[in-house]
């Protein structure tokens, strides 16, 4: 069954990559690259990793396209690859995260942040970082890319209980942030 | 309303006031430390949306094209009806072996069944009892563990 959200254009460009057109998922790459980027930019901090993860993102899409039934959006579905990509790449990086890497991001963020506490948006900015990549993500998908909470928990594999959840605590965390710089500020 | 509203409340003020109660609304618009939280929540939404999208500084599909093996070629739409019916009802005709073959003897058997376990010691069905719940409890042990490995690398910096 087509999903009734789906492009009728992407069914035709899945026939064409499984009848061996490679430029076809050349369209669907530049289609979906943006809600991918979203996703890969905000779990993941560092630019090296991100190159080698797009690429696995993708040639896992490729594999697993001739499994794709339509039952949900493309894009939506390869938005699930690469979060779950996302996240098996934390987990092998957390296994060898040394501690004097970890120092220096630590450094990096703290320099970016005294680049940008003179503005509003520089401080939301850094206190976006600051939140644990899924709060980062779910934020972005819902408020800059829009997204339903169902295609949202699609992507993230949660319920879309914790989906709403999750949102309400990473707005809540970021207000309260907000309001204690500007406290520390006025005092 | 004199209590002030909840964080939720103040949260669904600011995406759709219309769903907030009479009450909650006249509370939020006539009390000044709602509407500076609501004008914190303001600026915190405003913000994240005119956060710039990011973009991969480097051309996607000229990376991934190049490695992609050759040409796929169609599969046969024959064979294609028939992997997918495989693969629907295989479950089902598991299901449909499997139980008649247990379900038939036990159904046979059930009057032997009590015997076969009257006769056991206490001490053996304690046993049997015991390893029973120490392999469930490993089980539900291990996927906790799971879970809690992969909350944490959600939240490793």
């Amino acid at each position: 069954m087509n999903q009734p959200g789906n492009h009728p254009k992407d069914k035709y460009l899945v026939d064409l990559v499984l009848g061996g057109d490679k430029q076809a998922f050349g369209t669907i790459i530049k289609n979906t690259e943006a809600l991918v980027a979203q996703i890969v930019y905000k779990m993941i901090p560092n630019a090296e990793d991100r190159k080698d993860l797009v690429q696995e993102i993708y040639l896992k899409v490729f594999h697993k396209l001739e499994g794709f039934k339509f039952h949900a959006k493309l894009s939506t579905w390869i938005a699930t690859i690469a979060y779950n990509s996302c996240l098996t790449w934390l987990e092998k990086k957390k296994l060898v995260f040394p501690d004097e890497l970890r120092e220096i991001a630590d450094l990096q963020e703290v320099a970016v942040e005294r680049l940008h506490q003179n503005d509003l948006s520089g401080i939301l900015k850094t206190e976006i970082e600051r939140l644990p990549p899924v709060y980062r993500t779910l934020i972005t998908l819902y408020h800059q890319e829009e997204l339903s909470y169902q295609e949202i928990a699609e992507i993230t594999c949660l319920p879309e209980g914790t989906v709403k959840s999750y949102l309400f605590r990473a707005r809540k965390n970021l207000k309260d942030s907000l309001l204690s710089k500007y406290k520390k500020e006025a005092l | 309303m004199t209590e002030h509203p909840s964080e939720q409340e103040l949260q669904q003020f600011v995406s759709d006031n219309s769903l907030c109660t009479p009450a909650t609304r006249s509370h939020i618009e006539g009390c000044e430390s709602c509407l500076a939280q609501v004008a914190s929540y303001r600026l915190v939404l405003s913000a994240i949306r005119q956060q710039p999208k990011p973009a991969f500084d480097f051309d996607v599909a000229a990376l991934v094209l190049p490695q992609l093996e050759s040409p796929r070629t169609a599969e046969d739409p024959a064979i294609a009806r028939a992997r997918s019916f495989k693969d629907r009802f295989f479950p089902f005709l598991l299901a449909a072996v499997v139980l008649p073959l247990t379900a038939i003897p036990l159904y046979l058997l059930r009057k032997n069944i009590f015997f076969l376990f009257a006769d056991a010691s206490g001490i053996f069905i304690y046993v049997i009892a015991a390893a029973t719940l120490f392999f469930i409890g490993f089980k539900i042990t291990g996927m906790y563990r799971t879970y809690q490995k992969q909350l944490k690398a959600l939240n490793y910096y």
